[in-house]
């Protein structure tokens, strides 16, 4: 049985904070063989259609290279016909991404070259932060009909893998996520019958708008024919835009086949489909509109026509007579005036009819009652690069236009942005408010009214006056029970998480309403912009810390192939010829945790 | 019985102690009932000129490695009362067992709940507007029929 060893890398490089995560699992037998060195010194080239001996004569275990060729055939490539990017702006960055892998002094380590290096074919050159542990570099698929394979070293030098000392490539990983195009491995496996591959890949900007994530586990055999290798793909499980793979551990109970076994039911849905996003997009504004059925009309008037109108409706101009046909009371054919802080979309200018009564008073008539407001978008990064940019410990409240100052999960938008829209019918004062995350689309929405009325008649004015009443009632209510101490305030759930001084801290810290509804004129008059406040912990980090208590880490491994503080959750000794009570004593330390 | 004394400079959670052997082999003859867990053995005041460095000791014919945790003087005797060290003695099968591994100083995952970490009372508050807003005031003034 071979022990399987995972090694996680992470690298964040470039300006726009790129990540790149891979984290590898590799047969013992492979990962011991592939510490081993070639005769000569070199390595193998990938062209894209088959592999170039750079030194036939070569020899590994004894076996010349031209020999490991073959098997290199027989196991090199994963095909995958998967298209994780659509066309989208983003989508020109991660074109022809890749990483690299290679051996020094007997670790393995994720390499990129540490020179500017053309890796999007557009012509555009993006220059990767120098890398100090750079042993190697590796090959770039160019975009281009014909594939090439180009190999730089860590001198930034293009070559052929012309490497020398420890610059060694024992591995060669290319992605390239352009669509229909091969996730690529290929590797030295000549005297291996079977091996087994757990690789997961995730290409992330910015924490969350996970453009690419692949999860590969897989057995195979050097001898399997390709149509071999295209029916073990179906063990691949392939995500999709918009998935993240949190889970790297290959005990993880939501493995790749899905199967929980007796207890926990043999469930259907594939582990990447736990998180699969639909997203919902912000609406549209309806198709039909009030202002295109003729029985009302409703214009955008400056004061100054208001004025005018309002002369001719008093002055002897307006021919009563006429109107009592109709209305027993001029006002009866206005609906309303009132204030909105939006731009309603009008369709030009006609004059303002009373019934059959022309008023001779020109101003801009509206093309509908609908108007959307697009108030652009925040980003919402993550700051500490832990659980902790997460919610409880991160806590993120928006203030929203007539709406007011809502709490929204940084669970949903943390890593993202976030986009404000409102869709507002201008006749009723009704106003929709939504936000969309960049990636997971609408995740909320809110209704408020961001209407003015303004009062014609007497009766108007006493109902505008009540309105107005309630609402300050309702503002005031809010207002005297902060002051009394009565406000709102509830305690953070503690719920699901474990005790800490951090936690315990967080907790204790109230969470205060900081505003009521602010619909209609008590809108208008506050703050019209919305705005997001996030609030994250100020965390201290002693220096070294992961020394002295190490960091949590949640995975099954060799001890052997750990390092450093160690602390086990769960070890049971085998093979070890010591007695019980030192076994015991054994297994009690590695619980306390000791340095390997 | 064959004794090797040392100074231990390391901690007691370390498997590879850092140990430098104090003076030549100790033999002897075991004459009472001992312990290999906790071995209390007594040693003749020849040896005693090295004893006060050493907080160590491995006995070949036990195949373990033993914290000194005290040394009595017995007249002319010295009683070292010691305790197996486990992770020393058996540090190869332990590096060939697996577990799982809930904290680890190298390989670790930060987006795991944990408890250790503190933060400071007050913590960084970020206010971001949007772009854009309301503030385009308008009248809407609607008639019937029209």
């Amino acid at each position: 049985m071979h022990t399987v060893k995972h090694i996680p890398y992470k690298i964040t490089y470039g300006a726009a904070a790129y990540q790149i995560k891979y984290d590898l699992f590799f047969d013992d037998d492979l990962y011991t063989r592939l510490c081993n060195t070639y005769s000569d010194g070199e390595s193998v080239i990938y062209n894209g259609s088959s592999l170039i001996d750079a030194n036939p004569a070569a020899t590994i275990n004894g076996m010349l290279y031209s020999d490991v060729i073959n098997d290199f055939y027989n196991l090199y490539v994963i095909r995958n016909q998967y298209s994780p990017v659509e066309a989208s702006a983003d989508y020109a960055l991660y074109k022809n991404i890749l990483a690299f892998m290679g051996m020094h002094y007997q670790m393995l380590t994720l390499a990129l070259d540490n020179q500017p290096i053309v890796y999007n074919t557009n012509g555009t050159c993006e220059n990767m932060s120098t890398l100090t542990d750079v042993t190697l570099g590796g090959f770039i698929y160019e975009n281009s009909a014909v594939r090439n394979v180009s190999a730089y070293n860590n001198q930034g030098v293009r070559t052929y893998m012309q490497t020398s000392g420890s610059d060694r490539c024992y591995i060669q990983f290319g992605l390239d996520v352009f669509p229909s195009d091969v996730l690529g491995m290929f590797f030295s496996a000549e005297d291996h019958d079977t091996l087994t591959l757990n690789i997961t890949v995730f290409f992330k900007r910015d924490g969350i708008n996970i453009l690419y994530a692949d999860e590969i586990k897989i057995n195979v055999s050097k001898n399997y024919s390709y149509d071999q290798w295209e029916a073990k793909r179906d063990l691949v499980h392939w995500n999709s835009r918009g998935l993240f793979i949190s889970t790297n551990d290959l005990d993880n109970p939501y493995g790749i086949n899905g199967n929980s076994g007796l207890g926990g039911n043999d469930g259907t849905l594939k582990p990447g489909d736990l998180d699969s996003i639909d997203p919902a997009a912000i609406p549209g504004l309806p198709s039909v509109s009030a202002a295109d059925l003729g029985f009302i009309t409703m214009y955008n008037p400056t004061a100054a026509q208001l004025r005018s109108l309002s002369s001719f409706m008093w002055s002897n101009l307006f021919d009563l007579n006429t109107y009592k046909k109709l209305f027993s009371d001029p006002m009866e054919s206005v609906i309303g005036l009132a204030i909105v802080p939006v731009a309603p979309n009008t369709a030009g200018n006609k004059n303002v009819m009373f019934g059959s009564i022309d008023s001779g008073i020109s101003m801009p008539y509206l093309s509908s009652n609908y108007v959307q407001l697009d108030c652009g978008s925040v980003s919402v990064e993550r700051y500490i690069g832990s659980f902790m940019d997460n919610d409880p410990y991160t806590k993120i409240s928006i203030y929203l236009p007539f709406i007011g100052i809502r709490q929204i999960s940084a669970d949903d938008v943390i890593g993202g942005s976030i986009h404000v829209v409102y869709n507002i019918d201008v006749l009723t004062g009704a106003c929709a408010c939504f936000i969309e995350h960049s990636t997971r689309g609408v995740l909320y929405s809110y209704n408020g009214s961001c209407i003015t009325n303004v009062p014609l008649t007497a009766v108007n004015f006493s109902g505008a006056i009540q309105n107005a009443v309630s609402a300050v009632g309702s503002m005031m209510g809010i207002a005297a029970g902060m002051a009394t101490g009565a406000a709102p305030i509830t305690a953070m759930s503690a719920a699901g998480l474990v005790t800490s001084a951090a936690n315990t801290a967080i907790n204790s810290k109230p969470s205060v309403q900081r505003s009521g509804n602010l619909g209609g004129s008590a809108g208008i008059l506050s703050i019209l912009t919305p705005y997001v406040i996030i609030e994250r912990p100020d965390v201290s980090v002693p220096s070294n810390v992961q020394h002295y208590v190490g960091q949590t880490s949640n995975l099954t491994m060799l001890l052997g192939d750990c390092s450093g503080f160690t602390m086990c959750e769960y070890v049971h000794i085998d093979g070890v010829s010591a007695t019980r009570d030192e076994i015991t004593e054994i297994e009690s330390l590695l619980k306390a945790g000791v340095i390997l | 019985m064959t004794i090797q004394l040392y100074t231990n400079l390391s901690d007691n959670a370390v498997v590879d102690k850092n140990i430098t052997q104090v003076g030549s082999n100790i033999t002897g003859t075991l004459r009472e009932g001992c312990s290999i867990i906790d071995p209390i053995i007594k040693l003749e005041t020849t040896v005693s000129g090295h004893l006060n460095d050493c907080n160590y000791a491995y006995i070949t014919e036990f195949g373990r490695y033993y914290y000194i945790n005290n040394i009595k003087c017995i007249g002319n005797l010295f009683e070292l009362h010691m305790h197996v060290d486990v992770l020393k003695t058996y540090a190869s099968g332990i590096r060939s067992n697996s577990a799982v591994i809930a904290r680890q100083e190298h390989l670790y995952n930060l987006y795991l709940q944990d408890g250790v970490f503190k933060t400071y009372s007050q913590p960084h508050i970020q206010i971001a507007q949007f772009p854009n807003g309301f503030g385009d005031f308008n009248f809407i003034f609607s008639v019937a029929g029209g």
